[in-house]
């Protein structure tokens, strides 16, 4: 069964459960997606829903139970580094090595040849604002760098995608907004196509083309929100506004009633 | 089969296949006088005479005498290692001044002191416990000293807040958070206690465990020698596995175990 | 605080030197038991006598147990690390083997010793065995409980840039046990010097902790002293290496 879409990301049917201790817990179910090439699409929902898994599923992490992805057209079998890259939760840099080594991994791995993979690495390090910190240790450079050098290390590889995981959720909101405003710049000029998992609905509207909400456990896909704003996008104004509670109201009728606090901030 | 009990009948294989090649191999070394008897003991025989030889008076009573010895030093150690551990955390300026001689004396070998013991206190009950007690202590205060020093200070800001008198916050801050450590410094140092006892023993004197094994080396008697040997691993083994499950049940609140 | 902890510790290292002067020359404790410093230091000399009490002096001795820490030390490095990257690779060898090595861990040291000086002699080699026994456990259990806490995110991580196995192992595994090995080869140090004293104490022919027990039977404290002197400043310079050698390796940290 091939994909007969020209998007860049097609979800069929995808499926996840695990079993633990002879229980079964079903994550997903029946996930059906298509993701555009060059659109930045963001992932909400619940937490605990299983966004993580889906998008490790997206990876090549991880094998879902039913159901197929397929990244421009080939079916996701397992890790390929040059079409999908990850960026992760906590950046997992590696401490031992120094910035622009941690960036020349991939490279690495692949057999590149040394010149090649100091150069490539050196063009993203330029690109995500780190010049001059290239011989670094992770342990000496502050938290929103190490997430630079995160995701220079997943751009090195020239993906065609770019999957994140909650990449910025250990950083405050000023360094937040700084990195997100970065990210899309250099979304803008790669004309990559992203897909963000965030659990912060002020984030997921104001970088995306699109938002995808997603169900409780089992999880599926609620509804996808088309983000019509040009960028550079101010988060105040009342379309930003209006899209953000619309985001928080069909989010809130995927959470149990006592659970509800605060807002769409 | 599922997985994991796939796996847990692998691992029963493995160590069940792994004793038994043991003994087999350390009996065919016997056997074959691939080491003279001379010297050595081997399974069978040591099974043989483990009852008679255990049951003799001679052996009995030493034994008994080892596990009272090594009894009250590790009493002691638990006791005197928590209270200097207590003090050196609590006076700051007291630690900083001694944390590197308890360091140095941590790492070197404990046997050059033997013969300073025995010179002191003579043969018998002081001279094997003082010694064991000492070489016990130290990492015992080690292990507590660091506890107290890592105990979390919004802890204490906090009772003291609520209106706790010191003596209080020692009682129901600091030393419910020192016991983890209590038991990983009592593990540690149970190893170093038993083991010193002996070692006491054998290097002088007529008493003890010790003291049959450097006898029965010495006279070339292999099989009682053997005996005692495994009886000491025994109880090495069931005395060490005692506090291991004291530190599960004491420690379950402790989410964190190093 | 610094210059204030090490002047405390000079404080304590003068009382320390004050106690050990007095309190036999006060006749407070026999000269017998604790030499008194200065008798001990300067009897110094006379250790490296050929013809005194030890024979040969000092030399033979320092070199006897050096050799038997060196042979002793090397293996127990060896077997830990193979033994340790064998338990931890292989999940199900780990498994099996990792509670039967906590078991004859727990057995007290001391009682291998009068086994080993009957099958192996007075010897060298029987001190080689008893520091052997001694080292190889602490370093093996150390790189077993590094295993369990390697980071899984490093591991997903670099499975995500497509490594194979042997590059998972190669560049994730290896460097994230660095430290375990590095603290292995400390307690390899540290445990193989405390087996071989032990039994070079206990019943030997020649070594350092062979001088202190034959000085202390021929009632010669100062001498005593002055071997023990010796077994711990080599601890100690033992200590201050390994210590260099962590802090250059582990610069990123």
């Amino acid at each position: 069964m091939g994909s007969n879409s020209t998007a860049v990301i097609v979800v069929r049917g995808v499926s996840k459960f695990f079993e633990y201790k002879g229980k079964r817990l079903e994550v997903l179910r029946d996930i059906n997606l298509e993701v555009e090439r060059g659109n930045f699409v963001t992932i909400v929902g619940p937490s605990g829903t299983g966004k993580s898994t889906f998008l490790s599923i997206v990876a090549g992490l991880l094998r879902p139970s039913s159901g197929k992805v397929f990244v421009d057209g080939v079916p996701v079998e397992g890790p390929r580094p040059d079409r999908i890259a990850m960026v992760f939760q906590d950046h997992a840099l590696l401490p031992w090595r120094t910035v622009i080594k941690n960036v020349e991994f991939g490279l690495e791995v692949r057999g590149v040849p040394k010149e090649e993979r100091r150069s490539r690495a050196q063009k993203y390090i330029d690109l995500v604002g780190l010049s001059g910190f290239e011989d670094y240790y992770p342990s000496q450079i502050s938290g929103g760098m190490k997430h630079r050098v995160a995701i220079a290390r997943a751009l090195v590889l020239e993906p065609e995608v770019l999957l994140m995981d909650e990449p910025f959720v250990s950083l405050d909101e000023q360094t937040r907004y700084l990195l997100g405003s970065d990210l899309v710049k250099i979304w803008r000029r790669t004309g990559k196509t992203i897909l963000f998992v965030t659990h912060s609905i002020r984030e997921a509207c104001t970088l995306a083309t699109h938002v995808v909400i997603f169900t409780k456990r089992p999880a599926s896909v609620k509804e996808v929100v088309k983000v019509d704003a040009d960028y550079p996008r101010d988060p105040e104004d009342t379309l930003m506004a209006s899209i953000r509670r619309y985001v928080w109201n069909k989010l809130k009728e995927e959470i149990p009633q006592q659970e509800i606090g605060g807002g769409p901030e | 089969m599922p997985e994991g009990r796939k796996e847990l009948a692998y691992v029963s294989l493995i160590q069940a296949a792994s004793v038994i090649a043991f003994l087999v191999i350390w009996q065919e070394i016997v056997n074959r006088g691939i080491v003279p008897s001379l010297f050595v003991a081997s399974p069978t025989q040591v099974a043989l005479h483990f009852g008679p030889t255990l049951l003799e008076p001679f052996v009995f009573e030493r034994v008994l005498y080892t596990l009272s010895v090594f009894a009250a030093a590790f009493a002691f150690t638990v006791f005197a290692g928590t209270v200097i551990g207590l003090l050196l955390g609590t006076f700051i300026y007291l630690r900083s001044a001694l944390e590197p001689y308890m360091i140095v004396l941590y790492s070197i070998p404990k046997a050059i002191f033997i013969p300073v013991f025995w010179t002191f206190f003579g043969l018998g009950f002081s001279y094997q416990f003082w010694f064991a007690s000492f070489a016990g202590v130290i990492p015992m205060t080690l292990n507590v000293m660091y506890a107290v020093k890592d105990v979390d200070p919004e802890l204490i800001t906090l009772s003291r807040s609520l209106g706790a008198s010191p003596l209080q916050v020692y009682y129901k801050v600091i030393i419910p958070s020192i016991i983890p450590a209590m038991l990983t410094g009592a593990r540690i140092s149970i190893r170093a206690v038993f083991a010193d006892v002996i070692a006491a023993q054998e290097f002088v004197g007529t008493t003890g465990i010790g003291y049959l094994a450097q006898y029965y080396a010495t006279n070339f008697e292999p099989v009682p020698l053997y005996v005692v040997v495994v009886l000491t691993a025994l109880l090495g083994m069931v005395v060490y596995e005692a506090i291991i499950q004291a530190e599960k049940r004491l420690t379950r609140w402790n989410v964190q175990l190093s | 605080m610094n210059l204030k902890a090490f002047g405390f510790q000079a404080l304590v290292l003068g009382l320390l030197l004050t106690v050990w002067q007095l309190l036999p020359m006060e006749g407070i404790v026999s000269p017998q038991i604790l030499s008194p410093l200065y008798t001990t230091l300067i009897n110094f000399p006379k250790i490296f006598a050929r013809n005194g009490l030890i024979p040969g002096g000092l030399i033979p001795q320092l070199l006897t147990t050096l050799e038997e820490l060196g042979v002793a030390f090397v293996m127990s490095i060896a077997v830990s690390i193979v033994l340790g990257f064998l338990f931890g690779y292989f999940k199900v060898l780990g498994r099996s083997y990792e509670p039967l090595i906590y078991l004859v861990y727990a057995v007290p040291g001391s009682i291998y010793y009068p086994v080993l000086f009957l099958t192996l002699g007075l010897g060298v080699q029987s001190k080689i065995a008893m520091g052997f026994l001694f080292g190889v456990f602490p370093p093996l259990i150390n790189i077993l409980s590094g295993f369990r806490k390697i980071n899984g995110i490093y591991i997903s991580m670099a499975r995500s840039m497509g490594s194979s196995n042997v590059q998972l192992f190669t560049k994730v595994v290896v460097p994230s046990l660095a430290p375990y090995i590095m603290a292995g080869i400390r307690l390899a140090l540290i445990f193989t010097y405390i087996g071989v004293i032990l039994g070079e104490v206990i019943a030997s022919k020649g070594g350092l902790g062979w001088a202190i027990s034959i000085a202390n039977y021929n009632f010669n404290a100062p001498l005593m002293y002055d071997y023990i002197i010796v077994v711990v400043l080599l601890a100690v310079a033992f200590l201050v290496a390994i210590t260099a050698v962590e802090r250059r390796v582990f610069s990123y940290a």
